[in-house]
């Protein structure tokens, strides 16, 4: 059993998870394009403020939120203290690094701050995005607004190979230190890791011919059956509306 | 008409493995025919032939009156349904519910007519309650059913079992049988191989026993009475007509070899009645 999990808050009931996929998409998404587009450090802020609101509204764990956060931030910190270096404009003396004979500028600084504040901004809702629904729900909105069928068919089928081969290692992996297999820096440890690496492969392959025999039997001819998609209603225009307002608003600020 | 007939099918494995040698076989409507055989007897191999996964080198099949070829497939996997051994292998959509409303949805039903069948087939299996779950993150005997639910909801007309009750709890193995009783009453055609020999004659009139061919076919009770051919395969004798056949060699005489615990009831009744 595999507790690899990734979707474990997407079913959650808060107003954004029951808002209509699409519109949900939408929406977000040019929120992030707004944001992206933001210039001053206000507008950043701004978004940021907005972006937070919606975390909270989304009921979204702080475990959660952390833990995806943690790879923008990693991303985006260095991003953060090294522009302030290389940017042009006026320099600042800092006692510790005049000896260094380096000097951030001011401009850099808050270019610096604008870059950090606005991508945690977009990061933050992408991760709404993506945490308030079932994968594969957002990838069928996807479809509906346009992505082609077989493009949706591969992300889905990837989605469902990543858990297989997960459960996959993980049984291997047990199965080896139950036969008293010890990771060491030798040659046999490489030779078995390699051979187990390979019957991974293979194993993934035949569990994925397995299936396919089995979507074949229940008469799969190349596409998916959509089922369950909803309407949008009235309160998820509203939704859409406030959002896409914020947006505007962060643009014009 | 029988429903199925496969004549003189051979077939081997890609490395070269005889898995078929020759097999002949019949299925009627609405029966219930048990597949037994030994590990490795080919018994998943012949299933896989009867909706057409696996074709032989030589021999024919024909089910519902056409042949297993090209141009009857698409129409064959809409009347024969196939539960493979492997549940893993049958669950491929994100949620229990989409699992089991992906044949529907591809024979051009109604979203209403999905939906009913999908609720249907859960409730048969006793799963309603995990239909929006992960079918990944089902437990093992819950999978089997699962997987056993994907193909109820498309109501096929020949149902294929691959040993549907291993890992299933007692009360779900009964539950099992009942649906299987309860689908072939309905006029459904069942072939289920089984390692469950107790279980054979509760669910299948019929039995026959595979070694790579057709080692023998008959009724449940003559198959399953026969030590010698039984043991010969490597199998058992269901455990209640074991112990009445060795009373049978003590002089303990009984009417009938009972298989069901009902017939075994009935029979030790009589055994003291003329005792004492
Ligand atoms: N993909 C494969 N490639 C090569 N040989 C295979 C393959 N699958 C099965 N075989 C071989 O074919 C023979 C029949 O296998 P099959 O799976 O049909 O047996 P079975 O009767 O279903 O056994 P079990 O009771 O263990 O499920 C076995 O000898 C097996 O080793
Ligand atoms: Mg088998």
């Amino acid at each position: 059993m595999s507790h690899f999990d990734p979707e474990r808050y997407s079913r959650l009931m808060s107003p954004i998870h029951l808002w209509e996929p699409r519109a949900r998409i939408i929406s977000l998404f040019v929120l992030i394009i707004s944001l992206a587009m933001a210039g001053s450090i206000r507008q950043a802020t701004v978004g940021l403020i907005i972006s937070f609101c919606l975390v909270l509204i989304s009921r979204l764990p702080f475990s959660h939120v952390s833990m995806f956060m943690k790879w923008p931030a990693i991303f985006l910190l260095p991003l953060a203290v090294i522009v302030p270096f290389t940017a042009g404009g006026d320099k600042v003396a800092l006692p510790v690094l005049s000896s260094l004979s380096i000097a951030p500028s001011a401009q850099g600084v808050l270019l610096g701050i604008l870059l950090l504040t606005r991508g945690l901004a977009a990061a933050l809702v992408a991760l709404v995005i993506v945490s308030t629904a079932p994968f594969t729900v957002t990838i069928r909105a996807l479809e509906d607004l346009g992505l082609p069928g077989s493009l949706t068919q591969l992300f889905l089928f990837s989605y469902r190979y990543v858990f297989l081969l997960n459960d996959e290692l993980q049984t291997m992996s047990r199965s080896m230190r139950c036969k008293g297999f010890v990771m060491m820096s030798d040659l046999n440890t490489i030779r078995v890791l390699a051979m187990a690496l390979t019957m991974l492969f293979i194993r993934s392959y035949e569990r994925a011919l397995g299936v396919f025999y089995s979507m074949l039997s229940r008469g799969y001819s190349g596409e998916l059956p959509g089922i369950g998609r909803c309407k949008i209603k009235c309160n998820d225009f509203i939704k859409s509306f406030l959002v896409l307002g914020a947006a505007l608003g962060i643009c014009f600020l | 008409m029988s429903i199925i007939e496969i004549e003189d099918l051979v077939y081997y494995y890609p490395d070269a493995t005889l898995a078929l040698d020759g097999v002949n076989f019949q299925a009627e409507k609405s029966e219930s025919v048990a597949l037994l055989g030994a590990n490795g007897a080919g018994k998943s191999t012949l299933l896989l032939h009867i909706n057409g996964l696996l074709r032989g080198h030589s021999g024919t099949v024909k089910v519902l009156g056409r042949m297993v070829e090209d141009k009857n497939l698409r129409w064959l996997r809409r009347r024969v349904g196939i539960v493979f051994q492997d549940p893993d292998d049958q669950l491929f959509m994100p949620t229990l519910a989409e699992d089991v409303a992906f044949g529907p949805a591809n024979m051009c039903l109604s979203e209403d007519q999905v939906n009913e069948r999908v609720n249907w087939a859960l409730q048969s299996v006793g799963l309603v309650d995990l239909k929006e779950k992960a079918s990944h993150h089902l437990s093992f005997g819950q999978k089997k059913r699962a997987a056993l639910a994907t193909v109820l909801s498309m109501k096929p007309e020949v149902l294929v079992l691959d040993e549907p009750t291993s890992n299933l709890d007692p009360r779900s193995k009964m539950q099992m049988v009942l649906l299987i009783r309860s689908l072939q009453d309905s006029g459904t055609t069942i072939i289920t191989a089984t390692h469950d020999v107790n279980l054979v004659p509760y669910l299948a009139d019929r039995t026959v026993l595979l070694d790579k061919k057709v080692a023998a076919m008959g009724s449940t009770r003559q198959i399953l009475g026969n030590r010698a051919l039984m043991e010969g395969l490597g199998l058992e004798m269901p455990i209640l007509a074991d112990v009445f056949e060795r009373l049978h060699e003590e002089n303990i005489h009984s009417p009938i070899t009972p298989m069901t615990k009902d017939e075994a009831i009935d029979v030790v009744r009589e055994i003291l009645k003329k005792n004492w």
